[in-house]
């Protein structure tokens, strides 16, 4: 089955059309109004920003929880706001004592088909609520994501998207956080131009050089091993040490992300919890630098082997650029272990700097970056 | 004797200079930038020229990464893909330079000079005497190239998804 077409002359050659007015609800006409979204389709959290194709402007920025609850039977009615029988993101998080809570996205690609597809009509809704307009959307992926895996993202994405581009995540990572109007000035340290990106999410952690031009699989790393499978070391030593403890793995990651840390133990580090409906106050000091460190145990080798195949005339200023984002990079100390590992192993000069807040956003801006410089024949057209 | 010595110095400085620093390893940027070059003689008409780069430097930088490459099938793929980018490239920009060089010529007076020579569309592709041929395309792209970027990820992904090895390790 053909799922795309570069090479197929495009419905409008003139780019952006103006919205017509005269068109009837839900029916296409001939010159719809083209809208471009950049997609981070994160494994626990999406981000969504949508624009018109000319200019910067920012028309819709949207970040939440990947994840669809379908209403469980018999839900009396006004229970579920306007009675609506699936939810999505924070929605569905709200209500999940009501829901089957299914996660579209495992390890960075499709996971559930039919949820995916559910999520991403959410999404254009959201964008187009018309539903008349063109949406063209450059989409995310784990570095080093196979044929199959953006066939599946085709697949769901057809009949809901009219045009895609997919593009790997880091790259991505580094459109998004380049300042581009600092871009001409000397002593600017450009992201694309020379880069080594870490980006930790929740399915996967990925590393990639960025040099000044398309990573090739050899620039990219991908391992399954991120926020998620801290989780579920975190839950499994807490279980071990606290059995019935009753805590769900929604709120071992919020205790994770309030506390986690790398680097040596800071005990004591006392967290309070409520356990069977009373509140304890348990250690997690070497828990959580057991669990949070064997992120530490998993990229570094990974840093290592990127920084090794940059050319030698450029390491130099690779190392001066390190940068970490994701979620990942909200563990605590992870700049900073990762610096001190580096500069006592040798590599010269090492700076190793985090993403900053915004880094749930860089992902999918560096994708809506793309999306306006896209050529009219790089858009894949989904033919199902 | 002077002459002849120095002769020999400086060969044997060239050999120890090339055991020194080998020649740098072909990579996809020299084979796009060599394919683009094909494909602007081919434009211009220059067929002898472009057949020779083709099978002379261009030949060669493929047959050093078919050697590196694990699977030497989706070397040609890639290549292939490469041809249809660059081939698209350089058409487009034969039609703007079509375009444009009318208006120009016509309008600004830097290029008053070249208004009396009538813009025919073959004397288009080489620049008029006393105008300083640009110097070829850089392999190094500039930063705002964002869709560059993007025609070397397109190729990438071609050569991938027509390499049956490849899908196998994916799924």
């Amino acid at each position: 089955m053909s799922l795309v077409s570069q090479d197929k002359p495009p419905v409008s050659t003139s780019g952006p059309s103006p919205l017509s007015n005269t068109a009837p609800t839900g029916a296409r006409t001939s010159a719809p109004k083209t809208v471009l979204v950049g997609f981070d389709l994160g494994t626990n959290k999406s981000c969504m920003l949508a624009g018109p194709v000319t200019g910067n402007d920012i028309t819709v920025s949207k970040v939440l929880p990947t994840v669809v609850g379908y209403v469980k039977d018999g839900i009396v009615d006004g229970i579920i706001a306007g009675n609506a029988q699936t939810l999505f993101g924070d929605d569905a998080v709200r209500n999940m004592l009501h829901v089957r809570m299914v996660a579209p996205v495992a390890e960075g690609v499709i996971a559930d088909p039919t949820a995916a597809r559910d999520f991403l009509q959410y999404l254009r809704s959201i964008v187009d609520p018309t539903g008349n307009a063109e949406i063209r959307a450059v989409i995310g992926m784990p570095a080093n994501a196979g044929a199959q895996a953006r066939d599946d993202i085709r697949r769901c994405a057809y009949g809901i998207l009219d045009r895609v581009l997919m593009i790997p995540e880091p790259f991505l990572s580094a459109l998004g956080y380049r300042d581009d109007a600092r871009v001409s000035q000397p002593n600017y340290l450009d992201p694309v131009v020379n880069s080594l990106f870490v980006d930790i999410g929740g399915g996967t952690s990925d590393l990639c050089l960025v040099q000044g031009y398309f990573p090739t699989s050899k620039d990219q790393i991908s391992i399954p091993f991120a926020g998620d499978a801290i989780d579920e070391l975190l839950h499994n030593e807490l279980d071990r040490v606290y059995p019935n403890n009753g805590l769900s793995r929604h709120k071992v990651r919020e205790i994770k992300e309030a506390h986690g840390y790398v680097g040596p133990s800071r005990k004591p580090l006392e967290v309070k919890v409520i356990m069977g409906g009373k509140a304890h106050t348990i250690e997690l000091g070497d828990t959580l630098a057991r669990a949070c460190n064997t992120l530490i145990d998993k990229i570094y080798p990974a840093l290592t082997t990127l920084i090794e195949r940059a050319p030698s005339d450029s390491v130099l200023t690779l190392l001066q650029n390190i940068i970490v984002t994701g979620g990942g990079s909200q563990i605590k100390g992870i700049d900073a272990v990762l610096q001190k590992k580096l500069t006592d192993d040798g590599f010269e000069s090492p700076k190793v700097k985090l993403a900053g807040q915004d880094y749930k956003r860089y992902v999918a801006l560096g994708a809506l970056k793309a999306a306006r410089s896209a050529r009219e024949n790089q858009w894949q057209v989904l033919l199902g | 004797m002077n002459i002849g010595g120095e002769y020999r110095s400086s060969r044997l400085l060239d050999n120890r200079s090339a055991s020194t620093f080998p020649p740098p390893p072909a990579t996809w940027n020299d084979v796009a930038r060599l394919v683009r070059r094909v494909c602007v003689l081919r434009e211009r008409g220059e067929m002898d020229a472009a057949e020779n780069l083709r099978t002379g430097a261009l030949a060669s930088l493929i047959t050093s990464l078919k050697h590196a490459a694990d699977v030497p099938a989706s070397v040609d793929h890639r290549i292939e893909a490469i041809y249809v980018t660059e081939q698209e490239r350089v058409a487009n920009a034969s039609a703007l330079a079509e375009l444009l060089l009318p208006l120009l010529t016509d309008s600004a007076p830097l290029f008053g000079t070249l208004a009396e020579a009538k813009p025919q569309a073959a004397a288009m592709h080489s620049p008029p005497p006393g105008i300083p041929t640009p110097p070829p395309a850089k392999p190094v792209r500039r930063p705002g190239d964002i869709a560059d970027f993007l025609d070397d990820m397109i190729a990438q992904e071609r050569a991938e998804e027509t390499d049956p090895e490849s899908r196998r390790r994916a799924s």
